[in-house]
């Protein structure tokens, strides 16, 4: 059996389950076999391997698993006697092999399965067409996902799915451990990685340039994290390898505001001038030491913290508007960011026990940051905004609100009502019931009835009979169901007694034959060759669905309930339509 | 445990315009019978159910059990008489007798054509302030309820008369305070069609019934509307009516099918 299959990768020295064996790469399936044995003793396809994990650096032994998706795992562990450095050679190339190969057996096949069963979950009416259509063999289910549920394939398709933002707490969420050598630990994922990428664009260029060249990404991130550029917000500068990326920040959220100022409003002038009140104010107090410039900034810290934050939701808006263009971008910029959705799980799952860097920081060193003299204020836009000619804020609120204000809207202050004035009140009020004057009583008549009501009261004594009974059977037949009081009452009274199942079996056949009388009547007129062919396809399907499923209901409601032959005479009927026609069409088929 | 009683809110029209009463006066004691049966068939269901009977006329209307509590006033209590259930005597001799004194009074004689008629001249019955009566009693009997009791309210509404106009807007605020309280209006028409009480049952889910024949008032009554709401579900009782709900023209009275409501005053033409 595998011997038609082409071994990729032969690994020796493999144990599972603490017996020796090889294991073998082939092109479809993961195999393993024990000792000198020439029977498979593990075989696993590609397929059905969910994800691989191995085991992190450092571990003395150096295992692969793999984890299937029933989520049982297999674990190989790797026993070259070369020693670990060969151990962990021979399961990178297990690891790299299985990297690509992976993806490839991520099989579309798979995926469209799971698309049509959970359309299936998703939509009761459709899930019971297609037990009623496809388990009963009246139609095939290609035929079935061809033809009925077309319409809930292809609205599907486009939807594409949104790309996940970042979230707000990123960054505190990266807990920083202390690992007890006066240094810090901080675990990055790739999500986490991913999200500084995308809040620090620079960071991101930054890495693109460094990283495989310069520096390894574990200095990279130690760097970066020891850089003022992610520590700014708490003190001031160091130069280092980030110090450019905050000017390009900066560049950028000046670019930014420039597009907005094109759209009107004035808010880059807003933002100079608040640098400007932090440059004098700076200035104010010493303006010749620069270190000073640092205690001042005790209030520029906030806006910077400001300026940040509103970087950040520029960053996000722009996130937005770059998500179509981003694919290939990202394609190429990261090594953790692959073409599609699948390799990316899959990449993401080999790096998640791999990319649990450790980053080292020296509290010492972020302390002698402190006292550091400061260079500059990272306000690189300050220098342009002399360039404009000064202007006092309130003119330029003014102007903002100006922008922001439309005198269309604006109400205007004169309100007036109209006067609602009835003529006739009691017309209003009264109904518009039309009034019966059939029944009109003189003021006589009436006192005529009072009086000889008085007369019989002193008769009104004792307990008269109130119901004799001719009067009582007259009522009860008219009460009956068909008497006269109960007309049309319960014309389909059998309905109302079914027991709850059979009327959800009743109501479901019903969905069922009309989706496939549907169906049916589509087809005509028959224009084409192609519908003439339909037309008989689903005259068949209709009838086999007669045979099956109506005729099964029929017998069982004539056994069960015996007066209820009625209820499916609307059924009966439109099936006869169907076939009227279709004998109709024939004929007229076979003189032609 | 929950306590769940039934109130019933009976109200009775003795306009002496009504034609069946016009007819034949013995009747309307009859049907004053009839119902006074009902009610006692009512209690009889259940012991915490409670009876009302409310009595309508030109233009009053007067609670004519339970009998008002007056501070001063010791009501005696009564006796049993020949084994009769206390609660049912009550009710029947409370009613009887002031229905009685109400017949004997002035007030029931004295038609004042300019006062108590409508403006086309007709002596219709109030039956809407009846109805108001009997939801303001509703509410006082809910608020005096502890916890854990609950109470069910219907009203039924025995009349003759053929219903006026004028009384449209307060039948329709009724209606809709019933609808909103919860509270079913079954209307049992002993007169021709009654449009207002049959769109009023509709509107507050209860039954409209004209019986055919007025003799056997009892049987329509014990068949049809003893049986409380959550019950009616499981009978076969007679069909809804098929309510016409057009809407007429403010200034000709006419039936129209597609009607334009004036934003301002909402009269339609």
């Amino acid at each position: 059996m595998t011997s038609s299959e082409d071994v990729l990768l032969q690994m020796p020295n493999v144990k599972y389950k603490k017996d020796d064996g090889t294991l073998y790469v082939m092109s479809e399936r993961l195999a393993w076999i024990q000792g000198n044995r020439d029977v498979v003793t593990l075989s696993h396809k590609y397929a059905d391997i969910k994800s691989q994990k191995i085991s992190p650096e450092g571990k003395p032994k150096i295992q692969l698993q793999i984890v299937l998706h029933d989520n049982s795992t297999f674990t190989f562990h790797f026993v070259n006697p070369e020693g670990q450095q060969g151990q962990i050679g021979d399961r990178d190339q297990v690891k790299e092999l299985l990297i690509q190969l992976l993806p490839k057996f991520r099989i579309k096949v798979n995926r469209e399965l799971e698309e049509k069963n959970r359309l299936l979950m998703e939509n009761p009416r459709l899930y019971q067409l297609y037990r009623d259509l496809v388990t009963e063999r009246i139609v095939t289910a290609d035929e079935f996902w061809a033809s009925h549920a077309q319409q809930f394939l292809s609205s599907q398709k486009p939807v594409t799915y949104q790309e996940k933002g970042v979230s707000s707490g990123f960054l505190s969420g990266i807990k920083p451990e202390t690992d007890g050598m006066n240094g810090i630990r901080y675990n990055l994922s790739t999500d986490v990685i991913e999200s500084i990428f995308k809040t620090y664009p620079a960071v991101r260029r930054k890495h693109l340039e460094c990283v495989p060249s310069q520096m390894t990404e574990q200095e990279f991130w130690t760097k970066f994290f020891q850089s003022h550029y992610f520590h700014r917000d708490r003190l001031p500068l160091l130069k280092d390898l980030f110090s450019d990326c905050a000017k390009t920040d900066d560049k950028e959220m000046r670019r930014e505001l420039e597009k907005i100022k094109v759209v009107g409003s004035d808010v880059i002038s807003i933002l100079e001038d608040s640098e400007r009140v932090d440059m004098s104010a700076s200035e104010m107090a010493d303006p010749v030491n620069p270190k000073d410039k640092d205690k001042v900034t005790a209030q520029g810290i906030y806006q910077n913290m400001i300026k940040r934050f509103n970087q950040h939701s520029i960053m996000i808006l722009k996130a937005c508007e770059r998500n179509s263009a981003k694919e290939g971008e990202s394609n190429s910029s990261s090594n953790s960011a692959q073409p599609s959705n699948s390799a990316t799980d899959e990449q993401a799952m080999v790096n998640g026990s791999s990319s649990k860097k450790k980053k080292k920081r020296d509290k010492d060193k972020d302390n002698s940051s402190t006292s550091a003299a400061p260079v500059e204020n990272g306000d690189s836009g300050a220098s342009a905004s002399l360039v404009q000619p000064l202007e006092p804020p309130e003119v330029k609120r003014a102007k903002i609100a100006d922008k922001l204000a439309f005198e269309d809207l604006m109400s205007t202050e004169t309100h007036s009502y109209a006067q609602l004035n009835l003529t006739r009140i009691d017309r209003y009020l009264n109904g518009p019931v039309p009034d019966h004057k059939t029944d009109v009583v003189s003021s006589d008549e009436l006192q005529r009835a009072s009086l000889s009501m008085r007369e019989h009261v002193p008769r009104w004594e004792g307990r008269p009979r109130l119901l004799d009974s001719p009067n009582a059977v007259k009522i009860v037949g008219e009460l009956q169901p068909g008497g006269a009081l109960m007309k049309g009452s319960h014309p389909d009274s059998v309905a109302l007694t079914l027991p709850k199942e059979v009327e959800q079996d009743i109501r479901s056949m019903y969905g069922s034959l009309c989706e496939v009388l549907r169906h049916f009547w589509s087809c005509f007129p028959t224009t084409t060759p192609a519908l003439e062919e339909k037309a008989k396809n689903s005259y068949q399907t209709l009838k086999r669905f007669e045979q099956t499923k109506i005729t099964q209901l029929k017998e069982r409601l004539l056994r069960d309930h015996l007066d209820s032959s009625k209820l499916l005479s609307h059924v009966m009927s439109i099936i006869a339509a169907a076939d009227g026609k279709y004998n109709q069409w024939l004929q007229r088929n076979n003189r032609r | 445990m929950e306590v769940e009683s039934n109130l019933l809110i009976v109200v009775i029209d003795v306009n002496p315009a009504q034609k069946y009463v016009r007819s034949d006066s013995k009747q309307f004691f009859n049907c004053v019978d009839s119902v006074l049966t009902f009610c006692n068939a009512h209690l009889m269901l259940q012991a915490s159910n409670k009876a009302c009977v409310i009595a309508s006329h030109i233009n009053q209307s007067h609670i004519l059990y339970p009998i008002e509590e007056r501070e001063g006033v010791t009501l005696k209590p009564i006796r049993q008489v020949d084994g009769q259930y206390e609660v049912f005597l009550e009710l029947e001799k409370s009613v009887r007798s002031q229905i009685k004194k109400f017949v004997m009074s002035d007030a029931f004689t004295s038609f004042d054509s300019t006062r108590s008629a409508d403006s086309s001249g007709n002596f219709t019955t109030c039956l809407a302030s009846a109805l108001g009566k009997a939801l303001c009693y509703i509410n006082r009997k809910e608020r005096e309820l502890t916890a854990g009791e609950k109470l069910n309210s219907r009203i039924l509404v025995v009349s003759g008369s053929s219903e006026s106009t004028a009384q449209y807007m307060s039948f329709m605020n009724v209606f809709f305070s019933a609808q909103k309280l919860g509270v079913i209006i079954d209307a049992c028409v002993l007169g021709p069609y009654a449009t207002l009480l049959s769109q009023g049952a509709d509107i507050t889910g209860g039954i409209y019934l004209r019986p055919p024949h007025i003799p056997g008032l009892l049987q329509y009554l014990l068949w049809v509307f003893l049986p409380e709401a959550s019950l009616r579900k499981q009978l076969a009782l007679p069909p809804p009516v098929p309510v016409d709900y057009r809407a007429a023209c403010f200034c000709h009275r006419q039936l129209i099918d597609m009607g334009y409501v004036c934003s301002v005053c909402l009269s339609s033409k």
